[in-house]
């Protein structure tokens, strides 16, 4: 369904990706300044990259050595921002309702007040954005995206500015449409929980490139996030293990510590730990 | 640092600190300076519509002298007591000429104007403020024709400004005075108002203070000497 | 209409009237200046803001040495199709509608880029072309600027004086706006005459100016 092959400089920062997605949620996983976002843009078309392919639905919606850029608008791909996801000028019914064509757009229309209901909104049908919590504006920017019947879901970090009791909420709303729907997504996400539940496939981003891609139990798994580059000093105390990195703190059971002959020290640890950067 | 605030009291003095100050019409910026240099002392001179400079002894500037290009002025000033009445005199005549720019229509008359195309405009002193708008203003209602041209009129701030309207080709014909015209290539003068009944533009000068450089200025103005530099620049006699 | 009454009449028509024509292009450039990077922006940022920045009577001298009957696009404009500017109702709407466009810009600029740039990447993947993203997405969401910069620039037409007194002259009954006539009666010594101007042009202009700062609060200010 999706097949994506491509290269963008921005600035400083040079990604270089390759995506496949069948069915199901393809998440795509790695620290923050990874180009996860950018990938996200770039599949969207709010960016164009510089060279490469990208193929929704057998339709190619981005092809540099034939000079194919389609604009966002005739993509249709579902877009989630992770902030300022709601037109605060219109209320939940009318943002819902926005991407319809003229004589649909309210709330009366047979789908609105299908997805309102769906997304357990009806009750807010006529409330300003302003005055909903997170999780509940993330619902209402899903209704609204859904409304328009995309055939590619593009989720940034859609859950990030929901509180963690809200988030588990919305995390299984979503599974839900995504599953009743068929409708396939791509999730940008760090948080590791998150990618076991709600992914099928799994891209892992590191500093621009992707570098693995499986199933997000193998990528991720029962077992180790392995995290490596270059040290800058290291502690065990006991069984725990602390070694800073360019960049990070690590801190996990100090049986995973390995060096190896090049000189570059791996700790593996586990998928609960934290990994500050 | 002390040096630099006596320099510039010294410029803000203008000049010296008893150099008279003689306010001009516009009519006059060309002779006035040999006017100046035939008189033979230091004298500074700002120039303006009379109306513009009325106002501004009016108003307190430091003028010892007015020369105007019309004796209304010159009498408000008297009338309000700014001017000294014994020194008010006639120290010239000039004419009032219809000009048209270079490549314009030569066959133009004064009483032909209201026959000019509707774009066409004619550009005249504001006639409160500048005696040759004033001047021009009678002329044509003499004619009977400022009705009929109200809306094509265009307003200069002075004499100077109605001559560069024409030199510029903006206007299709300018009321200004003959000694305004003279030497300038790119207008053409067309028409004297000299018919009976015509304004007769004069040249009326004034004391405002007792200063006695000044009073000799005027004086020397009147004088023959003062009149030939006068006649040499196209003005007429007192 | 009486001449007492035609400067103001004349007034509002002339700033109403620029209003019309610099609006659309000066909200057009607001947006591009906000959204776009593009080689000449920083050029342009200049350039707009000139009109603003110049005295009247530079911008008087160049619409004159331009549009003038033997300005470069004057002499044009004359020959071919016998249009001539100068000493006409449309040099004062001309000359108004330079001094207003670049307040209208810089007012409604930051307006427009203080719209999170979200909304309108969700606004396209919704289907959203170009304009109906600006009307649709953009306008609502920074419709107080907009209003704020359309009404500053309208007081500014109002009030434009230099560089129309050179470019429109003064033309009782025909391009006698009240800024123009002000200072004619000034020059006459009709103090009167001028204060009845004078106080119409403040009432409006405080007006515009309480409009404006409500609409549009300066941040630090919220």
């Amino acid at each position: 369904m999706l097949e994506a092959d491509f290269r963008l400089t921005a600035g400083a920062f040079d990604l270089s990706v390759q995506l496949q997605l069948d069915r199901g949620v393809l998440v795509l996983f790695g620290p923050s300044g990874a180009g996860k976002s950018l990938t996200v843009s770039a599949l969207a078309g709010l960016v164009t990259p510089t060279e490469g392919r990208i193929v929704i639905g057998g339709d190619p919606l981005f092809d540099a050595s034939q000079t194919i850029d389609v604009p966002t608008r005739k993509r249709r791909v579902g877009y989630v921002p992770q902030h300022h996801s709601l037109f605060p000028f219109r209320d939940v019914a009318e943002n819902v309702a926005f991407g319809l064509p003229k004589e649909r757009r309210h709330r009366e229309d047979p789908l609105v007040v299908a997805l309102l209901e769906e997304l357990e909104l009806t009750h807010l049908a006529d409330s300003a954005p302003a005055s909903l919590s997170g999780g509940e504006r993330q619902r209402v920017a899903f209704a609204r995206a859904l409304a328009v019947e995309p055939r590619l879901l593009l989720l940034d970090e859609p859950f990030a500015s929901i509180d963690r009791a809200g988030r588990q909420r919305v995390r299984s709303v979503l599974a839900r449409i995504l599953a009743d729907r068929a409708i396939p997504a791509v999730l940008v996400t760090h948080d590791p929980a998150e990618a076991l539940e709600l992914g099928t496939q799994l891209a892992l981003f590191e500093r621009g490139r992707t570098v693995a891609s499986g199933t997000p139990r193998d990528l991720l798994g029962a077992a180790e996030l392995v995290v490596e580059g270059v040290v800058k000093s290291r502690a065990v105390d006991g069984s725990v293990a602390t070694v800073t990195l360019e960049g990070a703190t690590v801190t996990g059971a100090a049986s995973l510590l390995e060096d190896d002959d090049a000189g570059v020290v791996r700790i593996r640890v586990p998928v609960s730990t934290t990994a500050d950067r | 640092m002390r040096l630099l605030l006596l320099l510039v009291l010294l410029v803000g003095c203008g000049g010296g600190p008893s150099a008279p100050t003689v306010a001009a019409a516009t009519s006059l910026r060309n002779v006035m300076p040999a006017l100046v240099t035939g008189f033979g002392q230091d004298l500074t001179v700002t120039y303006g519509a009379s109306g513009t400079l009325r106002q501004q002894v009016e108003g307190g500037a430091p003028i010892d002298a007015v020369v105007f290009a019309s004796s209304m002025p010159v009498d408000d000033l008297i009338a309000s007591g700014h001017a000294v009445a014994a020194t008010r005199r006639r120290l010239a005549t000039n004419d009032l000429v219809l000009i048209v720019p270079e490549g314009g229509d030569a066959s133009l008359r004064w009483s032909g104007l209201p026959g000019l195309p509707v774009k066409e405009k004619l550009a005249i002193g504001e006639p409160g403020a500048v005696p040759a708008g004033r001047y021009a203003r009678e002329a044509l209602q003499g004619l009977g024709s400022w009705d009929a041209l109200q809306d094509r009129i265009v307003f200069g701030g002075d004499v100077a400004a109605v001559l560069a309207y024409a030199r510029r080709g903006e206007v299709a014909a300018a009321a200004v005075y003959a000694t305004d015209a003279a030497g300038i290539p790119d207008v053409t003068v067309v028409e004297v108002a000299a018919w009976p009944g015509a304004p007769r533009p004069e040249v009326v000068g004034a004391a405002i203070t007792d200063d006695a450089r000044a009073r000799a200025f005027l004086d020397f103005v009147a004088s023959p000497a003062g009149q030939k530099i006068l006649a040499s620049f196209g003005f007429g006699p007192a | 209409m009486d001449s007492t009454t035609f400067p103001i009449v004349l007034s509002m028509q002339v700033a109403a009237i620029s209003l019309a024509i610099v609006a659309p292009p000066a909200l057009a450039l607001a947006w591009i200046q906000a959204r776009r990077r593009y080689r000449l922006r920083t050029a342009v940022d200049a350039l707009v803001l000139l009109p603003l920045v110049l005295p009247p009577s530079v911008v008087g001298f160049f619409l004159v040495v331009v549009l003038g009957r033997r300005g470069i696009l004057g002499e044009v404009l004359d020959s071919a199709f016998g249009l001539r500017l100068v000493f006409t109702p449309a040099a004062a709407v001309i000359a108004s509608s330079l001094v207003a466009l670049p307040l209208i810009v810089k007012t409604v600029q930051p307006a427009i880029e203080a719209v999170p740039v979200e909304l309108e990447h969700v606004g396209r993947s919704l289907g959203l072309s170009p304009l109906q993203l600006f009307l649709r997405v953009t306008v609502p969401a920074s419709w107080r600027g907009i209003v704020a910069g359309l009404v500053l620039g309208f007081a500014r037409a109002l009030g434009e004086f230099g560089a129309t007194l050179m470019f429109a002259g003064n033309i009782p009954g025909r391009t006698n706006t009240m800024p123009l006539e002000i200072f004619a009666a000034y020059q006459v010594g009709d103090d009167r005459r001028a204060l009845l101007y004078v106080a119409v042009l403040t009432v409006i202009s405080v007006a515009v100016v309480v409009a404006a700062s409500r609409l549009n609060p300066q941040p630090g200010g919220r």
